[in-house]
């Protein structure tokens, strides 16, 4: 809450049992909302987390909630760059971070009491991809119990973690570091797998434009100077563009020229994927992801995990 | 007034603060004669008796408190149980702690009794973490609190011109300062919070009064380099680390022969404490340590990276992933894993790509070199797991890498500066110089990455 | 009392009795940390000299140069064989 803002009366704070109830309610009648609903939905989500702040609750229901509060995000991400709907991904990502927070902060407090969270694995795998370039993240996992580095979803995000390193990556505050792979091809055809869930394959697609960029700019530097155009299909598959528009919208974006239906990379001139004072470029997302999607439903996706009542001691946060 | 207080207070009062010792294995003795004396009074009373006393005139209230604060351990302390001790010794520590804040007081003299006492908080709140299950403490409880009540000294020390030396002698918190530093990093390290450091090395030279680095003693130079060298690597700034952690076994090698026979245990010990990251951080500039040397230090550990060495220079894939899973829970313990997982694949591959440079192009006197044969090779280094279905649970052993990435590879070596050559990505081939000598096409390693990955400008004031 | 009083840390307390089962995760990084060097053992200017020499024999000249032939290598290079006559 704003500084500024008077907290809430104790009569306007819902108890616990009555959030869980709320989101349920959100999970069962109000995913179908979106895309229109994106708004609605991210308010009521945070004014769930902010009650349970209010109370300094942080028992049982309120891990249930962050996470499936996170699991929401993470569809809308996708389902919003699908639909093209106008939406905040900066305050989507901020809610979704805060949550990931809120989730670490208890799991921690919970080891530290002798229990164990069961869906700590998955959000800790999420966790990873949030700041997927950050070496506290690996420390943070490696110091964790055994369990949770084995577990499949943080092997997945750890190896993401370690395909995407580049060693010319530029952004301010950024420290490059030497040797990193830069595997781009291993990127997309790992993030099409089967194995990728649906859910991080969502998160993993809000890096699919600097991802591109990097494998453009590193393509770029390995070639002679004098090579022609590489052939706009060549290209599209290579990055795993949609449509060719898409590519084309790319390269627009980037001042890359495009001659006789290929796209010269030599004429690449920026170094760094945000260009200043500039529009981001707009999000993409990936058929594949969509086709994963497809095969469920949004209800079974949100409520994926083991149930957190009985697992956890009656811990509160001090 | 009784014989033990009175013979205390004039010792304070003559500023002979060894008296002070918390430490009942050194100042036991005294310490019970006092609790016999003070069993009498009262919190209220042990307050008058303390300003009845006018230390400093009165006029060092911080000091009062940490006299009253010596008072109270002494009187209640409780010779059979740890546990029942540590509010009165964690009270007194921060109470002498704040006593050493502000330099406008006589504190040169308290400054030996901190160190006495930092010296035996340290493996006091030590043992206490480790038992944090059994006391319902939280985990790094004790060495947190440690932590912040010596970071507030630290935060107290100002780099004041001349003042502070006497001649070529550090003088009050100055002499303490690099001391300082090294025990907090110690205690981030120890408490999984190495993000801590980075504060401290940052504010160290802004404190300090001298300009050479050289002038802090050499074992605590040595450490400091250690220290620093490890935050780098957890830090995945490899060059940065390398340096630092390569001084300080220098350093160390020039004050001690480590293969004298009467080398003193510690010191050996601490050479290969500075090994088991020294040589990580050589082997991902592509350096390869003397296996001879480390043999005769520590067996164990030669014999367990000459494997790795052994894989990275063949170029196998396979092997160093092979060699990661097996010294999985060492090297996750030293924060290691992550590191190699993404920094020595490259090495790999160079001498992977090289191999087969030397062996196709060369020999045949071709300036080329087909991706599909390149694939061939990245088969056999990498395996093909692809038709084993049993195999399709991805692991960080087996998602990362795939023989199908031939581009992907040369393309990184080439923007790595590794390889000279550019890609043909339609032609499916990689050209290069055309040349009877390998290395005009595959330069040496730590060459390009010095030049890449520049040293840490803040860090130049150390080889002065 | 001085005589019943027995020094603090020379009784362990009876927490630290169980608690080596309990930490078999870590104790707390402790082979991590510096041990106190000798005060006693300064060195002189003779062993100065014999093991700067040491020093800069830690890292081999150059890597590059070390050659392998091993299994692996052998494999290698068949495959290139093979890789030659499949292309003849």
């Amino acid at each position: 809450p704003a500084a500024a803002a008077a907290p809430p009366l104790p009569s306007d704070v819902r108890p616990p049992h009555v959030l869980v109830k709320t989101l349920d309610y959100i999970v069962d009648n109000l995913l179908t909302s979106l895309p229109e609903g994106e708004r609605f939905l991210w308010d009521r989500m945070r004014s769930i987390r902010q009650d349970f702040t209010y109370q300094n609750y942080s028992g049982p229901e309120c891990v249930d909630c962050n996470e499936r509060i996170v699991r929401i995000h993470l569809l809308i991400l996708h389902v919003m760059v699908k639909s093209k709907a106008e939406f905040s991904l900066q305050q989507e990502l901020e809610q979704l971070h805060k949550s990931l927070i809120t989730l670490s902060e208890i799991y921690d407090d919970v080891r530290a009491n002798g229990g164990e969270c069961p869906n700590e694995a998955e959000f800790r795998a999420y966790s990873l991809l949030s700041k997927i370039r950050d070496p506290q993240y690996d420390r943070t996992v490696l110091s964790l119990p055994p369990n949770i580095l084995q577990n499949d979803l943080v092997q997945l995000a750890l190896c993401f973690r370690r395909i995407i390193s580049n060693s010319n990556y530029i952004e301010r505050g950024y420290v490059r570091t030497e040797n990193s792979l830069n595997f781009y091809e291993r990127f997309f055809s790992l993030l099409q797998s089967k194995e990728v869930p649906f859910l991080m394959s969502s998160f993993l697609e809000t890096y699919l434009g600097e991802i591109r960029f990097y494998a453009v700019k590193a393509l770029s530097h390995s070639l002679n100077k004098k090579h022609k155009p590489i052939p706009l299909d060549n290209l599209q598959s290579r990055l795993l563009f949609n449509t060719q528009e898409e590519l084309v919208e790319f390269c627009d974006y980037y001042s890359i020229l495009i001659v006789d239906n290929g796209a010269d990379l030599k004429s690449l001139i920026h170094h760094s994927h945000k260009l200043p004072e500039t529009q981001p470029l707009s999000q993409s997302y990936l058929q594949s992801v969509e086709d994963k999607l497809q095969a469920t439903t949004y209800s079974n996706l949100i409520n994926s995990g083991k149930p957190n009542f009985d697992s956890i001691p009656d811990v509160q946060m001090a | 007034m009784q014989q033990a207080l009175a013979g205390l207070f004039q010792q304070i009062r003559a500023s002979n603060y060894d008296v002070l010792s918390i430490d009942l294995k050194k100042n036991g003795s005294l310490i019970s004669s006092l609790q016999n004396e003070l069993q009498r009074f009262d919190n209220r009373e042990l307050d008058k008796l303390v300003e009845s006393q006018n230390f400093h005139n009165g006029k060092w209230t911080r000091f009062n408190i940490m006299i009253l604060s010596f008072l109270k351990f002494s009187r209640d302390v409780d010779p059979w149980s740890t546990w029942e001790n540590v509010d009165i010794i964690f009270n007194f520590y921060s109470d002498l702690n704040n006593c050493l804040l502000n330099d406008s007081y006589p504190i040169d003299k308290l400054i030996e009794v901190f160190l006495s006492i930092t010296e035996f908080i340290i493996p006091f709140a030590t043992t206490l973490d480790e038992n944090y299950v059994l006391l319902g403490t939280r985990q790094y409880q004790f060495l947190s609190h440690t932590s912040s009540i010596i970071s507030k000294l630290f935060n107290s020390i100002k780099p004041h011109s001349e003042a502070n030396t006497n001649g070529n002698v550090l003088q009050g918190k100055q002499a303490i300062l690099l001391y300082l530093v090294n025990k907090l990093n110690n205690i981030y390290f120890k408490i999984d919070s190495p993000q801590l450091c980075s504060n401290i090395f940052k504010n160290f030279k802004p404190k300090s009064s001298i300009e050479n680095f050289s002038e802090y003693p050499l074992t605590q130079r040595i450490e400091y380099r250690y220290l620093l060298g490890k935050y780098y690597l957890t830090n995945a700034r490899i060059t940065n680390s390398f340096v630092q952690l390569n001084s300080a076994f220098d350093l160390l090698c020039s004050a001690y022969n480590l293969l004298g026979y009467n080398v003193h245990p510690s010191i050996k010990k601490n050479a290969l404490k500075i090994l088991r990251y020294l040589i990580p951080a050589g082997l991902i500039m592509g350096k390869l340590p003397n296996f001879k040397l480390i043999e005769a230090l520590d067996l164990q550990l030669a014999s367990s990276y000459i494997k790795l060495a052994h894989y990275i220079r063949e170029g196998n894939i396979k092997g160093l992933n092979l060699w990661l899973q097996h010294n999985e829970r060492d090297l996750s313990h030293r924060y290691l894993l992550i590191i190699f997982l993404e920094k020595l694949p490259m090495i790999a591959y160079r001498y992977l790509v090289r191999k087969t440079i030397m062996e196709w192009s060369i020999s045949q006197n071709l300036n080329r070199l087909p991706f599909d044969v390149l694939e061939r090779m990245m088969k056999l280094s990498i395996g093909d797991d692809s038709d084993r279905p049993d195999l399709n649970k991805i692991s960080i052993y087996n998602g990362i890498h795939n023989y199908k990435n031939v581009e992907n590879v040369l393309v990184t070596l080439i923007n790595l500066g590794y390889l000279r050559g550019n890609c043909y990505p339609l032609l499916k081939v990689c050209v290069f110089q055309k040349t009877q000598n390998i290395n005009d096409v595959l330069p040496p390693i730590d060459e390009r990455i010095l030049a890449m990955f520049p040293l840490n400008s803040e860090d130049a004031w150390l080889d002065n | 009392m001085s005589t019943t009083t027995d020094p603090v840390t020379n009784k362990e307390p009876s927490i630290s009795k169980d608690s080596e089962e309990i930490l078999t995760k870590k104790t707390l990084e402790e082979d991590d940390e510096f041990e106190d060097f000798p005060v006693d053992n300064w060195p002189s200017s003779a062993t100065l000299r014999e093991s700067t020499q040491l020093q800069a024999n830690l890292w081999e000249e150059n890597w590059d140069d070390v050659e392998v032939d091993d299994d692996f290598a052998n494999e290698l290079k068949n495959e290139l064989d093979r890789y030659k006559q499949e292309h003849q």
